[in-house]
């Protein structure tokens, strides 16, 4: 036991003289949390708050041209300008990048709709004999966008311009209805001007237990990041071992009495208590220092066992993968960009840059594989759904056994590398 | 003490002997130098007395036990100096020591004193508190030899201990050897410095291509073969001169 607490010390030693592992391990993760969360946040902002400059040319100058215009300025999404009428000018303005989009109702477009509609009221009430097929004008609005927008910005705009398009047909459609009751009984027919509204969408979040935690930026980007920067501690981990290796005090630690196990131990030992440190540092970001920047505050959720021994089964996958890493590399150029590269792209497969759901079906069975998202899915258990510790309990056995995977690979590909030399 | 029996190495991937059926027994109390030019073997069997990896075939005992089946025991009793400067170089040398003294078993007041005696035995009491990196080629030297002899073994194991050094520190390394002995420790060092050789060794063997062409006391051999020194009786034997006074 001696043993294991002197290499414990050494590893401390080390690993705290070593200020550019710090960096990469403490200063970097945060640093990270809180450009990451206020992108994101800004970039939401930039959707509700800052809305889109959109330009529209109304060539109808009718009811379909004013309603669509009130109807973008209605979403709270877009900013229209009606400055400009020529088509030539708007696709010059819209290619510089100053305006985003712009939108061109040809003239004549609710006389279109008019025409489309009034044929359908007249066979509702002529005789089965007199009934006709008719054919539909369709009234071609064009849609300029900014190349560098993206698509869910454009399907917005889309989106808003058939409802409101849908509407006016609906409005025309009911005038002419009412002026063919007219005729048909002699009185004003009081129909609504305007259909109103049935349908109302309450939106109300799922969680596992009642909780006033409200999903933002925070919430989701804290422990995304936390995972990502508990898995980074390959580098600085990788690293070292090599370091010990190509100075030769590993050589010099084969030699002595005692098991490498003692060696793997007080590694683990250390870089765990590395990785807690990050999850501590995250949390406390989180809560003390985002809010500095306007953004939201971290609501840790209510199970506080969950999260810490989400905290430790994570921290222990990361080292686990940092030592086999550390094992298997040779060099320290093998060990960081691999370290850097499958980190990355395991977090990519785990969620911490994409949300899974939003992947192509393929991917979100691969992302299984990732013990990122076994992690980040434990920690949304807590923070998000405020779930309970039996909720995230097959997520942190799949990470214990991970650790327990790659420590035994590890283990015995440096015994077999010496056996087979 | 020490016995290797018949010990061949093939490394995997290779078809060649690295070693080739040595055999060698070397006495308690003895100084046995293992000679030979950079790839003649010392190396390979070096690591194998340190049971870094077991010989292909033939067997290795210390003090009559097996180096296959009795390794633990083997290392507690065996100090080994690597060629390379086996340190922590972000440590203190009182670091780095007493963290190797506690790794072969001693307790960390014991592994202070131990070194704190042998720092001063070799003059670098004042400098025990700086980081190895700030140390010069020679104190690093010392202090890599110091971490061998920790726990006072048995048998102590030096691969070119003293190379690359200055005159003046290879001379305070191999006077505190030749006291270390003098108490009863074993020696097994591998070197291309002849002349140390000669000099330090109560027993040497020529090793040439991974075989042992000749072994006996230097005296013995340089005046049977008609030869000055062992520079010239090495030269004769392989026809090659030793990196060092190439």
């Amino acid at each position: 036991m001696h043993k294991l607490k002197a290499s414990v010390i050494k590893e401390f030693l080390v690993l705290i003289r070593d200020i550019p592992g710090l960096i990469i391990l403490f200063l970097m993760p945060a640093a990270m949390i809180i450009v990451v969360t206020l992108v994101q946040d800004s970039t939401l902002k930039s959707i509700n708050e800052n809305k889109i400059k959109v330009l529209c040319i109304d060539n109808d100058n009718d009811i379909l041209g004013k309603s669509l215009k009130e109807g973008l300025l209605k979403s709270g999404f877009f900013d229209i300008d009606s400055a400009i009428t020529e088509y030539s000018e708007a696709k010059a303005k819209v290619a510089s990048g100053k305006y985003r989009a712009a939108v061109v109702i040809p003239s004549g477009a609710t006389d279109i709709i008019r025409k489309n509609v009034k044929p359908v009221i007249e066979n509702m009430f002529s005789p089965e004999s007199k009934k006709q097929k008719k054919s539909f004008e369709k009234i071609k609005i064009q849609i300029l966008t900014d190349p560098t927008i993206k698509k869910t910005f454009r399907q917005a705009i889309i989106s808003n311009l058939q409802t409101y398009t849908a509407k006016i047909e609906t409005r025309i459609l009911f005038k002419i209805l009412s002026e063919q009751l007219e005729n048909l009984t002699g009185s004003k027919a009081e129909l609504f001007d305007e259909p109103a509204e049935t349908a109302e969408f309450v939106e109300t979040f799922a969680y596992k237990q009642k909780t006033n935690i409200k999903p933002d930026s925070t919430q989701h980007n804290v422990p995304a990041w936390t995972m990502f920067a508990m898995f980074f501690i390959v580098i600085p981990l990788a690293g070292n071992m090599i370091h010990e290796r190509e100075n030769g005090s590993f050589f010099r630690l084969l030699t002595m009495p005692g098991s490498y196990l003692t060696v793997l131990g007080s590694k683990t030992i250390v870089y765990l208590a590395v990785t807690f440190l990050q999850f501590v540092l995250m949390i406390l970001t989180g809560i003390f220092i985002l809010p500095l920047f306007g953004l939201p505050v971290l609501h840790i959720g209510s199970d506080i066992t969950a999260l810490l021994i989400t905290a430790f089964a994570s921290g222990l996958a990361a080292v686990g993968y940092g030592i086999l890493v550390g094992t298997v590399a040779e060099t320290h150029e093998q060990a960081g960009v691999f370290g850097s590269v499958s980190v990355i792209i395991l977090a990519s497969l785990g969620g911490i840059w994409f949300p899974v759901y939003a992947m192509p079906p393929v991917m979100q069975k691969i992302s299984i594989i990732s013990p990122l998202n076994w992690g980040l899915e434990s920690f949304y258990n807590v923070f998000l759904r405020n779930g309970s510790l039996t909720n995230s309990l097959p997520q942190i056995t799949a990470l214990l056994l991970f650790f327990v995977f790659t420590a035994a690979i590890s283990y015995f590909y440096e015994q077999s590398k010496r056996l087979k030399l | 003490m020490v016995k290797l029996e018949n010990i061949s190495k093939i490394y995997k991937h290779s078809t060649e002997f690295a070693v080739k059926e040595i055999s060698v027994k070397i006495k308690k109390g003895e100084i046995f130098g293992l000679l030979g030019t950079n790839g003649a073997g010392k190396t390979t069997v070096f690591s194998m007395l340190c049971g870094l990896f077991p010989p292909t075939s033939g067997n290795i005992f210390i003090n009559n036990m097996s180096i296959r089946t009795n390794l633990s025991d083997i290392k507690k009793i065996t100090g080994t100096v690597p060629q390379n400067i086996a340190l922590y170089p972000t440590l203190t040398a009182k670091e780095n020591l007493i963290f190797f003294g506690r790794m072969y078993g001693l307790r960390k007041k014991e592994a202070e004193e131990i070194s704190n005696f042998w720092l001063n035995k070799f003059g670098l009491s004042k400098y025990a508190n700086k980081k190895i990196k700030t140390y010069s080629g020679g104190m690093k030297r010392k202090t890599n030899l110091i971490a061998g002899i920790l726990h006072n073994p048995e048998l102590l194991l030096l691969d070119e201990p003293a190379v690359g050094i200055d005159a003046r520190s290879r001379l305070e390394i191999m006077t505190e050897l030749k006291e270390i002995n003098k108490k009863g420790t074993t020696i097994i060092y591998t070197s291309h410095y002849l002349e140390e050789a000669e000099n330090f060794c109560t027993d040497i063997a020529v090793i040439d291509k991974g075989e042992i062409i000749i072994q006996g006391k230097p005296s013995e051999l340089i005046k049977n073969e008609n030869c000055r020194n062992l520079e010239e009786l090495f030269f004769k034997l392989t026809g090659k001169e030793t990196k060092h006074n190439a």
